[in-house]
């Protein structure tokens, strides 16, 4: 895992764009020499005299050269960076999911999924074996993938060969249908599942604990920001956590 | 120049190398900050508050941001103190003060951890939580005089000469009647704040945001002045040292908290603005203290006054 670091730098670039809801997102980008980092990990942003100091989690979607690119969503409180702007930023954070030489993995996702599941897409290349987009929206130009097929439901996607044959599953959608997609597959497939786990991250460190679900074995817990926020299926219990898995990053 | 500050409480002179110190709150262990930032800097540290089994953080949401603040509800957030002497302490550089926050359920409870904090080395004060009886439904030990006493003087009693802390609880209480309890038990020194209450709504999905019962303890730069006069009355009250917190978001408000009277201050909201800030804090702190040519925190403590029309 990379060693998380912090530092003090800028925005280099707040590019506009149609994002997959239709409403305009950003792209920005922040200087930041070298980034090492792997597909799912995110950084902890905070604007410095901007308005927005409380610290935003925001998945790393790409890092080349002197800089790395988030995407922000128009409801995040960081929406208004612009370039030239002052920001704290620690990272890199979390743990992505990794695929093992040959493995495949299919992604299902709803619209605003795509800002955490971008990365994986992008990565995995030609070891996905589709893309799934649930609900409305135009995801293809943000994933910069084909869809395979769009549905109002997960559950209608479980008898699919390119998802019931994948290795692994990756999943961003609303915490409702998680626990439905749960509920509907077999357990095999339960077990291939990763979701993502939209906690509401604070720190970013495991300190604060605001993202702590019950689940697991340990009767205390584990914090998300550090062990996911990507994580089996199997490892979370919905019927205990679900009702502080309302935010998405 | 000097960012040491010296106490004299209990018979025994208590330093730190500077006034800043984490708030039990959001810090988690401690440990958890130790890559990101240089924690043999601070004054002292303390991990959120412990008690005699792990805790089991709230299934509901935890965290919401708000004006000014935050509002948190966190539930037991905390492994058990023996865990905690176990596991997390070793990890811990030398240098800074340690200080344990203790919660209980019972009496018994807290003087039973009390003892063993005590007879742990590396643990140099004991601070009571009085947020007490800690999620029995039962009303506060700190509203009955004689419980009041019982608990600090349980404690006291197997410190083991250990300075003790109290901690005051979230809310409103009368600050003569803390500082006349509180000082007849033999307590060391007193945090004069902890949280206000606070909730906050989403209008459109019409829940409350944060917390298993829809509220929590707000905390944040919006609470700064009423923190801060909570303080002066606290340093007024006490005769014994007394240690600020609310917040604390900057050099300037180490130096007004201490100005009011504070001995040390405890961060708490603003590590969570960054990992590193009381790294920061303490060079802003340095170069403030340059800049207003303060020798000693020791020689300002206190002596804010009230501006007069004539002087103005």
């Amino acid at each position: 895992m990379n060693q998380a670091t912090i530092k003090d730098t800028m925005v280099r670039t707040a590019e506009p764009f149609i994002g997959a809801d239709g409403r305009i997102w950003k792209r920005v980008s922040v200087q930041w020499e070298n980034l090492c980092y792997a597909p799912g990990q995110y950084v902890m942003l905070a604007g410095v005299k901007c308005g927005a100091d409380w610290p935003t989690p925001l998945t790393i979607q790409r890092a080349t050269g002197d800089r790395f690119t988030v995407i922000i969503h128009p409801d995040c409180p960081l929406y208004g960076l612009k370039a030239g702007d002052a920001v704290a930023v620690w990272g890199p954070n979390g743990t992505g999911v990794a695929m093992a030489s040959g493995e495949t993995a299919a992604i299902i996702t709803d619209a605003r999924g795509c800002l955490p599941v971008r990365p994986y897409v992008e990565a995995f290349g030609d070891h996905l074996s589709g893309v799934y987009l649930v609900g409305g929206g135009d995801a293809s130009t943000v994933l910069r993938a084909d869809i395979t097929e769009k549905a109002d439901d997960p559950a209608e996607l479980k008898d699919r060969a390119a998802v019931l044959n994948a290795d692994k599953v990756l999943m961003a959608l609303p915490v409702g249908l998680i626990v439905k997609w749960k509920q509907a597959v077999p357990d095999d497939l339960a077990a291939r599942t990763y979701a993502f786990i939209a906690a509401k991250i604070a720190c970013g460190v495991g300190g604060c604990k605001s993202c702590f679900i019950t689940s697991g074995d340990r009767s205390f817990g584990f914090p998300v920001c550090c062990k996911g926020p990507m994580l089996p299926l199997t490892a979370v219990d919905f019927a205990r956590d679900q009702d502080s898995l309302i935010h998405y990053i | 120049m000097s960012m040491q500050v010296t106490c004299h409480t209990g018979g025994r002179t208590f330093s730190l190398a500077n006034p800043v110190m984490s708030a039990p709150g959001g810090v988690g262990n401690v440990v958890e900050f130790r890559h990101l930032t240089d924690l043999t800097k601070l004054g002292a540290v303390i991990p959120n508050s412990l008690m005699n089994q792990d805790g089991a953080p709230s299934a509901a949401t935890k965290f919401c941001c708000a004006d000014a603040g935050f509002i948190s509800a966190y539930g037991a957030n905390n492994i058990s103190l023996q865990n905690f002497i176990d596991e997390q302490m070793p990890l811990l550089p030398d240098g800074p003060k340690l200080i344990v926050d203790l919660k209980a359920r019972t009496m018994a409870e807290m003087a039973e951890m009390a003892a063993l904090a005590a007879k742990t080395k590396r643990i140099d004060c004991i601070e009571i939580n009085l947020i007490c009886p800690y999620g029995t439904g039962e009303p506060a030990y700190y509203s009955d005089p004689d419980k009041l006493k019982r608990l600090v003087g349980g404690v006291k009693d197997v410190s083991g000469g250990k300075p003790v802390i109290a901690k005051a609880p979230g809310g409103d209480f009368s600050m003569r009647y803390m500082a006349e309890v509180l000082q007849e038990s033999g307590i060391d020194m007193f945090v004069s704040f902890n949280c206000l209450n606070g909730c906050s709504i989403d209008i459109r999905t019409r829940t409350y945001r944060c917390g298993a019962g829809g509220g929590g303890g707000f905390f944040g730069a919006g609470i700064k002045p009423y923190a801060l006069s909570r303080l002066r009355e606290a340093a007024s009250a006490f005769s014994i040292p007394v240690i600020g917190a609310g917040g604390i978001n900057s050099a300037e408000d180490v130096i007004e908290y201490i100005l009011a009277g504070a001995f040390a201050v405890q961060i708490g909201s603003a590590n969570l603005k960054r990992p590193d800030f009381m790294e920061k804090l303490l060079v802003d702190l340095e170069k403030l203290m340059n800049e207003l040519d303060i020798h000693s925190l020791d020689e300002i403590r206190g002596t804010a006054k009230v501006a007069h029309v004539d002087a103005r």
